[in-house]
């Protein structure tokens, strides 16, 4: 009875979102949101669309229609289900309106003497120009060179023209701005010439800037401690990565135990499928230890005054800014895994691209940045990251934009825009060109600036 | 009155009914692979490595990227991240201990921090020991 019940209600709350069942040489149009492609188009709301069949159950196959409700152009592939979401049957009041159009165009038409040829009412279609509209909603490529890195005076004064109080800006200058570059020297040269020590010491100084609120490295308002903000997860993450031991015989033991898995296949005790499912494991232990041994390798590799042991790692150790050295020490490891990972999982992204990526994916962790920042086909870049994260849904989305924004403002040189949320200016003292966001209007603004700027 | 109460009484049984049924659990997990494994078998690897590069995927695929994600095609855009924490969670499922439950949450932790995906969120609900 229960299951009765509970299927009942599943069927009554189910339905509302289940959306139109297409059916193929059937005409849609789309009336919510946008439809993906597999060749990367966006359709957007308004096309109209004819199925003419479907792929393996979980795609559909379509032709746009033109004005003429007349299919077009190359067959798209779609995912059934936000398809299906998106889409509505053609009304019979849209077939009317097509049909009295071309009635309107014959009966004009038969006023002129010579009769244009029949092409002229029904054009060609022109799927070219159609993937040259779609194309043009992509974002502009941002190759590497966009960014324009800062140089090491330019970011002390863009510090110190955003600074909170002179006393923060002299534990940066006197303290903290060291322990970055001791960090990011050791960083730079772990990408084997990737990334140059101007272009991480920048990142990792703006990094650090907006982690700790302006060098204050206070707790944050959801208990995020220190300089570098190193919450719960993050210090189990560097824990690891300190207590890390590789294996004497490096990475071939993960080779023999694949060997085992085949001859156990061979011999008849595993199946298929549990063959694929444990070497597909292993590999994964093996990038993964390999990952970890290349974290830990920069570990040791940054010449540090104390070198804490993985159980001294606490919250209180990281909150304590008298170990800022070993703490943005920590905080580079959390920036080079994050790199290691994002290289190895297929982006098109630049060493320079990816560095900036992992600034921002330090706050949401490597996973939820894939999900809900990066784009998944074709250049990466800010704009498409923001747009992303608006799309995503995520709650941290805000906080992201505004971590991604202020960082690249930091980061790029010729340009003064203040980190999100922030109000006091130095800049005439610190040599710096004033710049009010509310009239200069920086793209992108940040999330709030917009509402503040009309405010004022 | 008594035919109010005897609605509202309808009404929490259909709820507590539904709430009662778990989305995931080992046996679900045993059918589900075996049928993505199927599903994978319907299409090509060329569209498998296009679904990869989309962000309207068919459920299918998340819930391999989830559960299964060996059977994702190595060019599969992210392939290494989604196989970040399947050797814990392959562990768990073998011994399906606090031990391993703790491994497997605590990858995952690492790999999304706060935010996991909804898929996993239930999963970890679930699947508790």
């Amino acid at each position: 009875m229960n299951k009765l019940l509970s299927l009942l209600l599943c069927l009554s709350f189910s339905f509302p979102a289940l959306g139109v069942e297409v059916r193929a040489n059937h005409s849609y149009e789309i009336s919510n949101g946008s439809i993906e492609t597999t060749s990367g188009l966006i359709l957007d709301s308004g096309r109209r669309l004819r199925v003419n069949g479907f792929r393996g159950g979980w795609a559909v196959e379509f032709q746009l229609l033109d004005d003429n409700l007349r299919p077009t152009g190359e067959t798209l592939v779609a995912s059934k289900r936000w398809l299906e979401e998106a889409v509505r049957d053609l009304s019979i009041d849209d077939l009317v309106a097509v049909i009295q159009r071309q009635n309107q165009i014959i009966e004009s038409s038969t006023t002129v003497e010579n009769c244009p040829p029949i092409s002229s009412l029904r054009p060609e279609p022109r799927p070219t120009d159609l993937m040259e509209r779609f194309q043009a909603t992509q974002p502009a490529r941002q190759t590497p060179s966009d960014i324009n890195f800062k140089s090491q005076s330019e970011m002390e004064r863009y510090f110190s023209c955003w600074r909170k109080t002179d006393r923060l800006m002299g534990h940066y200058r006197d303290r903290y701005k060291a322990s970055i570059e001791n960090a990011s020297r050791s960083l730079s040269v772990s990408t084997s010439g990737e990334l140059s020590e101007r272009e991480v010491t920048t990142v990792m100084s703006c990094l650090i800037h907006r982690e700790s609120a302006h060098w204050l490295g206070d707790d944050s308002d959801t208990g995020a401690p220190g300089l570098a903000q190193i919450i719960g997860d993050a210090r189990q993450e560097v824990r690891d990565y300190l207590s890390f031991s590789p294996r004497s015989d490096g990475d071939s033991w993960y080779d023999r135990r694949i060997q085992i898995q085949r001859d156990e296949n061979a011999a008849g005790r595993l199946s298929r499928r549990e063959l694929a499912s444990n070497i597909a494991s292993i590999e994964a232990e093996r990038t993964n230890y390999l990952r970890e041994a290349a974290v830990h390798n920069l570990w040791n590799n940054i010449p540090l005054r104390s070198r804490p042991s993985s159980g001294q790692i606490s919250e209180a150790y990281v909150r304590n800014n008298a170990n800022h050295q070993s703490v943005i020490a920590l905080s580079s490891l959390i920036v080079k895994n994050c790199m290691i990972r994002l290289k190895d999982s297929g982006y098109e992204m630049s060493p320079q691209m990816t560095l900036f990526a992992c600034s921002g994916a330090y706050n949401m962790g490597v996973g939820g940045f894939m999900n809900n920042a990066l784009s998944r086909r074709g250049p990466q870049n800010l704009e498409t990251w923001i747009r992303n994260l608006r799309a995503s849904g995520s709650s941290q989305a805000n906080e992201t934009i505004n971590h991604l924004i202020s960082i690249n403002r930091c980061i790029n040189g010729n340009q003064n825009y203040p980190p999100c949320g922030t109000d006091s200016s130095w800049c005439k003292e610190s040599g710096m060109p004033t710049f009010n966001a509310c009239t200069d209007r920086p793209d992108p603004m940040c999330i709030g600036e917009i509402t503040r700027c009309n405010q004022q | 009155m008594q035919s109010a109460i005897k609605i509202s009484f309808f009404f929490l049984v259909l709820i507590s009914s539904v709430n009662a049924e778990q989305k995931w659990s080992w046996s679900k997990l045993k059918v589900l692979e075996s049928k993505m494994e199927k599903w994978k078998g319907t299409i090509s690897h060329e569209d498998f490595v296009k679904i990869g590069k989309m962000k309207q995927r068919p459920d299918e695929v998340e819930i391999i990227r989830a559960f299964f994600p060996y059977l994702l095609p190595k060019e599969f855009v992210g392939q290494k991240i989604d196989m970040e924490c399947y050797p814990a969670f392959t562990a768990f499922q073998k011994e399906r201990d606090q031990e391993n439950y703790d491994k497997w949450e605590s990858c995952l932790n690492k790999l999304y921090r706060k935010e996991k995906p909804e898929i996993l969120k239930e999963a970890l609900e679930d699947l508790r020991p």
